[in-house]
């Protein structure tokens, strides 16, 4: 328990006769980056507005940072909510400040690390602009601002990438990524898998409040795909047959390796075909996306 | 509860530092004034000139009943025998016009005008009271007794004195109108202004999407509380601008026009000052929760500015009992609507202004007044954690009630 920064077991939620979310368990590692995956209507939003106590659940454990959810740990939470928006009739600093106090950072602090977050996004000079007169864009960035002002032990964001386009797309990735490099555990909900392919450690997928999928995202890959590795090859071809695989050729150059039980290592028959002289260009093993994987779990279950 | 105090700062500042506030807050009273003013004087205006037979070339008069002596018939006034004598100039002249005394008018009092049409309205509406002074004034000049002379020219008025239990015996004035209205008005703007901009802040902040972040970081207590203690204080700032703007007013018009107040402040008596300030308070925390659970529910402000009407027109109902109140306050209509909620604040407070309130009801007020508010306090509540991220529909009655259960 003491590493897990979000625990929920036994989840569920109702609302009057719709089952939102059936007995779900999870957890997020510290420091981990966890993608909360599913279609709209999924459980994923009151999954984690239980989480952060804005609807109570109907049963089940939901912590954080092993207690519940409560006004003390407001200072350790960053939350970016699906719907989101701002004050339009207040100045972008006057509403970075706010949240900032309203996070238990005295009014100084909060001025000068508002300052700093408006810098660093390039916003600086639109600090005395009313939240009305900014772009899209950049209202996007205020908000991401509230979530982030106190620079949070865990970031919560529902939906973060919504209605970016690819440049604030990035920029929030790039933000993401960063507060992970420095420790900062991430839970957060997406439809945008192809990104979270390649940001997050471990991933949830759900269905109509069901769990259908769980663990390390390289794991769930791998549990549907096959143990075959490709290869690509200059010279000799590897051996059709060995005590560890058997391979078939699938070009002049490329080769499919399937080894002979599953629980031979890869290492062991990558090792093995360069042992008997092949050249190895390049070599992957045959995971499907998590997109596919996203895509047939939707459709079969 | 510092977030409490966050939350009730921000929301004061939000709406202090717009200049839109000050402009309306500024606005208002001036143009109070202003209409005052308008109005006032084009009243003096029109009754001086109303009362001026010189606004007439000629006023002709037929006095068949003989009762005009001849020596007020001076000019504009000249006596002529019949209509026909001088129809065509009353005709084509708008200065010009006819008084016709019948000759059974002692019998009915009954006298015609004859004036040309379309002339102007209020020189048409200045011959009837010249007609009356015409006649009243003719008849007291035939009084022989002075004093009769001088009730009947005048107008009477009356000086009050009453005794308080002690014997002592103090003068009645204005004085005694002053707490009333300065509670209702004070009312009016606690509870009327102040839970418009709560309504209008829940629904906002719901239409912009502010909400669910504020959520994530306040409890719904604390936010709720919170925006409703920032904007009494936005009510406050705006009482005390106008007291500060009244007295400016008062004292610049003292310097240059020498005029006194027709009050005696030391006369006022503001022993009912405390009760009239725990309805206000109850009143507005009734009202601020009545319009934070429909700005909950509302999809957005519009939406919610039109459930509100309901309420707005239920909880300004006493004012159309305002006369009845006043010349009656213990009648059954005043004591059923003083248990009403949404007309029991109101009407308390200006019973107990008057000193129609009886001890025995007003504990009874004053214990519904509290069970009014916190019952509205736990639906409030209820209404904002159901409807406050409802976005894209209002909930159905069956939802609240499927809520509440």
């Amino acid at each position: 328990m003491a590493n897990y920064s979000i625990h929920v077991k036994d989840f569920s939620k109702n609302f009057g006769s719709l089952k939102a979310v059936d007995n779900l368990s999870f957890d997020v590692n510290e420091g981990e980056i966890f993608a909360f995956l599913g279609t709209n209507g999924s459980g994923k939003t009151t999954t984690i507005r239980c989480l952060l106590k804005i609807y109570n659940p109907d049963s089940g454990t939901l912590l954080i940072n092993n207690k519940e959810y409560d006004e003390t740990l407001n200072e350790k939470i960053g939350y970016l909510p699906e719907e989101r928006g701002l004050y339009k009739d207040v100045s972008v600093l006057d509403i970075l400040v706010y949240t900032a106090e309203l996070r238990g950072i005295e009014k100084n602090h909060a001025v000068k690390k508002s300052l700093n977050y408006l810098e660093e996004v390039g916003l600086i000079a639109h600090k005395d602009k009313m939240i009305a007169q900014l772009s899209s864009g950049m209202q996007q960035k205020v908000q991401l601002g509230t979530a982030l002002i106190h620079n949070p032990e865990i970031l919560i964001f529902d939906e973060p990438f919504k209605g970016l386009d690819p440049v604030n797309r990035q920029l929030f990735v790039d933000i993401l990524l960063d507060k992970a490099k420095h420790g900062t555990t991430i839970l957060y909900s997406t439809h945008v898998i192809d990104e979270a392919q390649k940001m997050a450690d471990s991933l949830l997928i759900i269905k109509d409040g069901l769990r259908l999928e769980y663990g390390k995202v390289n794991d769930v890959r791998r549990k549907y795909g096959s143990n075959n590795i490709v290869v690509e090859f200059t010279g000799k071809a590897p051996e059709k047959s060995n005590k560890l695989y058997s391979s078939t050729l699938l070009s002049s150059k490329i080769a499919e390796i399937i080894p002979n039980d599953e629980k031979v290592d890869p290492n062991e028959i990558i090792k093995d075909i360069i042992n008997n002289g092949t050249n190895l260009v390049s070599m992957k093993l045959d995971y499907p996306s998590l997109n596919q994987i996203f895509i047939d779990l939707m459709k079969t279950k | 509860m510092k977030k409490l105090f966050n939350v009730a700062k921000f929301e004061y500042l939000k709406t202090v530092k717009k200049p839109s506030f000050w402009a309306s807050t500024l606005f208002l009273p001036i143009f109070i004034g202003f209409v005052s003013f308008v109005s006032g004087y084009s009243s003096i205006d029109s009754m001086e000139k109303m009362e001026n037979m010189e606004t007439f070339s000629t006023i002709y008069v037929v006095d068949e009943a003989n009762i005009l002596p001849d020596q007020i018939m001076v000019s504009p006034l000249k006596e002529v025998n019949t209509l026909e004598e001088v129809k065509s100039e009353i005709m084509n002249d708008s200065l010009k016009v006819l008084i016709k005394i019948p000759s059974n008018f002692l019998t009915d009092l009954k006298y015609e005008v004859y004036l040309k049409q379309e002339g102007d309205i209020l020189r048409s509406a200045n011959v009837p009271l010249i007609a009356d002074s015409l006649i009243k004034n003719s008849a007291i000049s035939t009084i022989q007794n002075e004093a009769s002379k001088v009730i009947l020219s005048g107008t009477t008025s009356s000086t009050t004195f009453s005794f308080d239990k002690d014997g002592v015996m103090k003068q009645e004035g204005f004085e005694q109108f002053v707490l009333p209205i300065v509670s209702l008005v004070v009312f009016f703007m606690a509870v009327f202004i102040s839970s418009s901009f709560l309504l209008q802040s829940v629904s906002a902040e719901k239409e912009n999407r502010m909400i669910e972040t504020m959520l994530s970081i306040v409890d719904k207590k604390s936010l709720m509380f919170g925006k409703m203690t920032g904007l009494m204080g936005v009510v406050i700032t705006q009482l005390i601008t106008w007291l500060l703007f009244g007295i400016a007013t008062y004292l610049a018009i003292n310097n240059y026009f020498d005029i006194a107040l027709p009050i005696n402040f030391n006369e006022i008596d503001w022993s009912a000052l405390p009760l009239n300030l725990f309805f206000i308070m109850m009143g507005f925390m009734f009202f601020a929760c009545v319009m934070t659970g429909v700005g909950a529910v509302g999809t957005g402000a519009e939406d919610s500015r039109n459930l509100s009407s309901i309420f707005i027109i239920l909880s300004i109902f006493p004012m159309y009992l305002m006369q009845m109140l006043i010349t009656d306050p213990n009648s059954l209509l005043s004591k059923v609507f003083s248990y009403f909620p949404f007309t029991s604040f109101m009407i308390l407070m200006l019973r107990n202004s008057i000193g129609a309130l009886s001890v025995q009801e007003l504990i009874i007020g004053m214990c519904t007044s509290v069970v009014y508010v916190l019952i509205a306090l736990y639906l409030s509540l209820k209404l904002f954690e159901l409807g406050c991220l409802m976005y894209n529909r209002r909930p159905s009655f069956n939802d609240i009630i499927k809520y509440l259960k």
